[in-house]
């Protein structure tokens, strides 16, 4: 890794889902620095002013845990997700301003196996908060998730086989 | 959202039976969250595609029991790797 810190690149679901659970703080708890494209800002704080997320993550760019950061290469921008948040997210990964992309929809996931790109979604960083005891049951947790209107169907996969 | 003048669309029309209890907004919309669902549009997409914010796509997904994020058996190995990784990394620099 070097000396450069531990960096994650995070779309706006994970973001939306997380600050549902008022959960946002796992991410600087968990990983030591947070980016986000101008066009995840954009679609949680702008679009969807008043909306979740919307308070807590423009809250976390003006307390600086959040930074927002604009791909060096705006070319890497795969084309099927160009003027979108998951394609800036991937973008900050292929210009290695980020390690991990933390992204939910499927699209976003399956074009980051096709570039080989090493990715999270929202449930695992919940997985990954449980192991370090940020989270004390992670079935309540995930289940809470989908009462605030996140759904995750199949959660109790991710509950089995939790170390 | 900006778009390059690349970006090429197809309209689709699609005739329905009167009996069919939806709008054409509503049938639309299903057909959208679903896309999204088996990705073949991103979130990003959808939602511009609907004229609504992500937060609000995630959460009509949700209500027409559509996963927001699905997991595979595959989608869980895959990430439990990364998972580890990270793990990994963050032990190293925790380290003196």
């Amino acid at each position: 890794m070097g000396a450069k810190p531990l960096t994650v690149a995070v779309d706006a679901s994970p973001l939306i889902g997380l600050a549902k659970i008022r959960k946002l703080r796992l991410l600087a708890k968990l990983y030591p620095v947070v980016v986000i494209p101008p066009a995840v800002y954009a679609d949680v704080v702008v679009r969807g002013a008043g909306r979740a997320g919307a308070r807590a993550v423009k809250q976390a760019v003006a307390e600086g845990w959040i930074q927002v950061v604009t791909p060096d290469d705006s070319t890497r921008i795969p084309p099927a997700l160009r003027g979108t948040g998951e394609g800036e997210v991937i973008a900050l990964v292929l210009c290695q301003q980020a390690d991990v992309a933390i992204v939910d929809d499927r699209k976003a996931r399956n074009l980051c196996d096709l570039l080989g790109i090493r990715h999270i979604s929202t449930g695992l960083v919940l997985k990954d908060a449980a192991s370090q005891g940020l989270i004390r049951d992670l079935a309540k947790t995930l289940n809470r998730l989908q009462q605030k209107g996140f759904g995750i169907f199949d959660y109790a996969q991710l509950v089995e086989g939790n170390d | 959202m900006e778009h390059t003048g690349s970006t090429q669309v197809i309209t689709i029309r699609l005739e329905l039976p009167a009996s069919v209890p939806l709008s054409e907004q509503e049938a639309r919309e299903i057909l959208v969250l679903k896309l999204v669902e088996e990705g073949h549009l991103s979130q990003s997409e959808g939602a511009q595609l609907l004229g609504v914010s992500r937060a609000e796509l995630i959460e009509r997904m949700t209500q027409a029991k559509m996963a927001v994020a699905r997991y595979t058996p595959e989608d869980l190995a895959r990430e439990t790797e990364t998972l580890h990784w990270l793990q990994q990394q963050r032990a190293m620099s925790n380290r003196p």
